[in-house]
């Protein structure tokens, strides 16, 4: 399986995402939702599309009549939720083995670091 | 038929918004900037123009004029399509984002310390979003391959309005588009890497 890097804000963006999977979102939602600042949150969504997690569509409206521009709306692919949870499961191990690693005590200097 | 969005359709800036630009233009941020890009052969003219702007500006102790805002801004954007060439380097890249990265700290800041105000409002009765801003993200789209650019513009421009639907200031639809134009790099680098093998059931 294809992961993306599974940094800091890419869990935030898929924890975000995996509120409710099925809800469609845009981006300054996502962005306010993931708590990321705006620049950094296309490219994650822009990498998790390529990589068939995500999906994404155009607002059907009529931009002139609404006198604003159609939004981009993404949501998790039903393949790509599946997957997020797995990444995230694995990201969350992988973060407390390195929180249960601490270094053991010298035994040549009496135990003192 | 829809007819795409452009500057046409979005109010002018107001004397508030205009004397804030014209701090935030006049800045030590905006000149390391300029001075940057100052060095790269295709920038020049236009960056020199800039400095020559400002500089006669802070000479006559003037804010700026609706023109030549509107002239730092062309040159502005003229600056960042030369930039979208390949023979920019890692090290001016490097360089670019830091001063990127300043302007939006500084914009940043005046966004705390600007009240929001009223939104401007279009003809349909939506709130507009600040002209600047809307240009810096068609700034930022000059940077993405072409096949991507339409569908960020709007994007992008579809956040700025939803900002000022919501009464955001346009320190903080400025914030916004600095943001934009800080990650439209890395944004680039995800849209040119080679698509990964689709990942199946």
């Amino acid at each position: 399986m294809v992961h993306p890097r599974m940094t800091v804000q890419t869990q935030l963006v898929l924890r975000a995402l995996l509120q409710d999977p099925t809800h469609e979102r845009y981006g300054l939602e996502l962005s306010t939702a993931s708590g990321l600042p705006s620049g950094t949150i296309h490219p994650i969504l822009a990498r998790l599309e390529k990589l068939g997690w995500l999906e994404s569509r155009w607002e059907d409206i009529d931009p002139i009549r609404e006198g604003r521009p159609r939004r981009r709306y993404y949501r998790l692919s039903p393949d790509g939720a599946e997957y997020a949870r797995t990444a995230l499961k694995d990201a969350r191990i992988q973060l407390s083995s390195f929180l249960d690693w601490s270094p053991k005590p010298s035994s040549a200097n009496g135990g003192l670091a | 038929v829809k007819r795409p969005l452009n500057l046409s359709d979005i109010p002018a800036l107001t004397d508030g918004d205009r004397a804030g630009l014209s701090r935030a233009l006049g800045s030590r941020q905006m000149q390391r900037f300029l001075l940057t890009v100052i060095a790269l052969p295709s920038c020049t003219l236009q960056a020199i123009d800039c400095v020559r702007v400002l500089d006669n500006a802070a000479y006559h102790q003037r804010e700026l004029d609706d023109l030549l805002v509107d002239r730092l801004f062309r040159n502005l954007e003229s600056i960042f399509e030369a930039l979208v060439g390949e023979s920019v380097d890692e090290f001016h890249i490097g360089n670019l984002v830091r001063c990127a990265e300043e302007i939006r700290q500084m914009a940043e800041h005046m966004a705390v310390d600007h009240q929001p105000r009223a939104a401007t409002v279009t003809a349909a009765g939506r709130a507009a979003p600040w002209t600047g801003a809307v240009r810096l993200t068609l700034v930022s789209v000059r940077v993405l391959p072409v096949t991507d650019q339409a569908r960020y513009a709007e994007e992008w421009q579809a956040d700025l309005y939803e900002l000022a639907f919501t009464g955001a200031s346009w320190w903080a639809q400025l914030v916004y588009a600095l943001r934009i134009l800080n990650d439209a790099w890395v944004l680039r680098a995800e849209l040119k890497a080679p698509a990964p093998e689709r990942v199946r059931p």
